[in-house]
């Protein structure tokens, strides 16, 4: 991914971290970025992101949508400082709502994949502990659990059910009502 | 391992896992733990609470059936008390929003609303199950909804005060259910009825209508094919209802102490472990649980269990053997969210019980 041509040079020049994809597929991304996932800011405090960060675990179509995340909310987080000194004036405020609100959409939009992209971002946000990634794709699989069967969870994420007929007589005796 | 083809959410690592179940509320716990063995697994290392099968516990009911004065965070949200953990939950079913529970058994609420439309709801299933309406029923009984204003005033006061469900949709039978009026009328249906017989309508009766005031039915039970009920006086009547004939019976009630006039009693009927028929007087004056307001009484094999919705606890009875009685108490926890319970609008509690966490059937 190109760095942006005109605007800051300098930041960018000083703080850019090539991401590499299992598929070998090469991103360039601000630290600021980067540094959203706990796990690369371990390496860059330790000094081993030269020659680029390896990601033996990510793909390159996982870690693009990965990148896309923390791009929009390492912006955000930036804009929470940003306001943090100016936290009194009123027309900040406004500005921080809007951007807020804007967030949560994007957040919507980022969501909107088939399961099996969800679970490999989970997977991701999991292994590059990003937190934020990892409660707002959880929270989506938790609300589509919600008021659903035990058979209609099995049916949408592809579940076999992998009780024995045993196990599953010895559960109904555990759990069967006592004589009344 | 990250090829989306073969995403088994079976093998999500724990981390992730801990993160769903967070989001989680008690009833989804219990469904999403039985839908694999590495997801029960999961549930258990967490130490995520599983509601336990055949365990007493409390609903209190929604503050406002309506939903009007709910708050919007609490709409379709319940409370679920654990007797035996002593331990409290808030839960979702958007089944229950503006409804409110009268009666229940088991796993299976009875909920009716504003326009007296009454179903059964499985709570942990999310199944539900249309009742008879009242209204369109052969019997042509007059049934005001309960926003009527005059169904405040008697004798027109007809108020669908319980339904005491005998036996759930889950038995083989279908379900059979006891509805209870304000103003003493009584009916009765089995599932393949599909209509309320009417077995006491006291609009019936001879006396001046206008002040007629009936004695009003508190409990009923079925047992081996006949519906009793026991009024507020503590007579107990009973109908055959494998018959035609649908009058009923009058039983030779017990005398209960204490004969003062000014004590207060309410009467419960239920079938004992030996088969036998029980009938239940609480008594006293207000200070002990009021037994009008301790109006919910389940019993389990030989504890009763009683909701004191004054004082905001559980009281339970134990009988031994030598017919001693040992009394516990037990303090709700007070947290307002977690039960909705909101000082005196809790007004129906119902006792329910999950059975097992149903494996892809009801």
């Amino acid at each position: 991914m190109a760095s942006a041509g005109s605007g800051d040079e300098k930041a960018a020049a000083a703080a850019m971290i090539t991401l590499i994809s299992s598929d070998n597929e090469k991103f360039e991304v601000t630290e600021a970025t980067a540094t959203l996932s706990q796990t690369i800011r371990h390496m860059i405090e330790d000094g081993c992101t030269d020659g680029g960060v390896p990601l033996p675990n990510v793909t390159s179509k996982i870690l693009a949508r990965v990148i896309e995340y923390c791009k929009k909310h390492a912006t955000a987080a930036a804009g929470e400082e940003g306001s943090s000194s100016s936290f009194s004036d009123a027309a900040f405020l406004e500005v921080d709502r809007a951007f807020l609100e804007e967030l949560e959409e994007f957040d919507d939009a980022f969501l909107e994949v088939d399961r099996a992209t969800l679970f490999d971002l989970i997977l991701a946000a999991n292994y590059l502990d990003i937190k934020g990634l990892l409660n707002l794709t959880c929270q989506k699989v938790a609300d589509s659990v919600k008021g659903k069967t035990p058979e209609q969870i099995r049916e949408m994420y592809n579940i076999v059910n992998d009780l024995t007929p045993e196990e599953e007589a010895e559960i109904r005796r555990e759990t069967q009502w006592a004589f009344e | 391992m990250l090829s989306s083809k073969l995403a088994r959410w079976c093998d999500i690592p724990v981390d992730p896992c801990e993160h769903i179940v967070r989001h989680l509320d008690v009833i989804d716990v219990l469904n999403f733990s039985s839908t694999c063995k590495s997801w029960e697994a999961i549930c258990k290392n967490l130490k995520a609470t599983i509601l336990k099968s055949g365990k007493p516990m409390l609903i209190p009911s929604q503050p406002d059936q309506d939903g009007s004065r709910v708050e919007v965070s609490l709409i379709g949200k319940f409370g679920i008390h654990d007797v035996s953990s002593l331990q409290s939950f808030l839960c979702d079913n958007q089944g229950l929003n503006s409804r409110s529970w009268i009666g229940g058994k088991d796993d299976w609420l009875v909920v009716t609303n504003s326009f007296l439309d009454v179903e059964l709801l499985n709570p942990i299933t999310g199944c539900s199950v249309p009742m008879p309406s009242f209204n369109s029923n052969h019997a042509g009984l007059k049934v005001l909804q309960m926003l009527s204003l005059s169904a405040f005033i008697p004798p027109f006061s007809r108020i669908l005060r319980r339904v005491v469900l005998s036996r759930t949709p889950s038995h083989l039978d279908g379900y059979e259910a006891i509805a209870l009026f304000s103003d003493g009328l009584l009916a009765y249906t089995p599932q393949e009825d599909n209509a309320w017989r009417v077995l006491k309508n006291p609009t019936d009766h001879d006396d001046d209508e206008l002040n007629y005031y009936p004695e009003v039915f508190l409990d009923a039970v079925v047992h081996h094919g006949w519906v009793l009920a026991v009024e507020d006086d503590g007579s107990i009547f009973a109908w055959d209802v494998r018959g035609q004939n649908l009058l009923p019976v009058d039983l030779l009630a017990p005398i209960f102490p204490p004969s003062e006039e000014s004590v207060e009693r309410v009467f419960y009927l239920a079938i004992s472990p030996a088969d036998q028929l029980v009938l239940l007087c609480l008594y006293g004056h207000d200070n002990w649980p009021s037994p009008s307001m301790a109006r919910m009484v389940h019993l389990k094999g030989d504890s009763v269990y009683i909701a004191d919705m004054v004082n905001f606890d559980v009281v339970i009875c134990s009988m031994d053997n030598e017919g001693g009685v040992s009394i516990k108490r037990q303090d709700f926890p007070t947290d307002e969210m977690v039960h909705l319970l909101d000082g005196h609008s809790i007004q129906t509690p119902m006792w329910f019980r999950p059975t097992a966490p149903s494996r892809g059937h009801d």
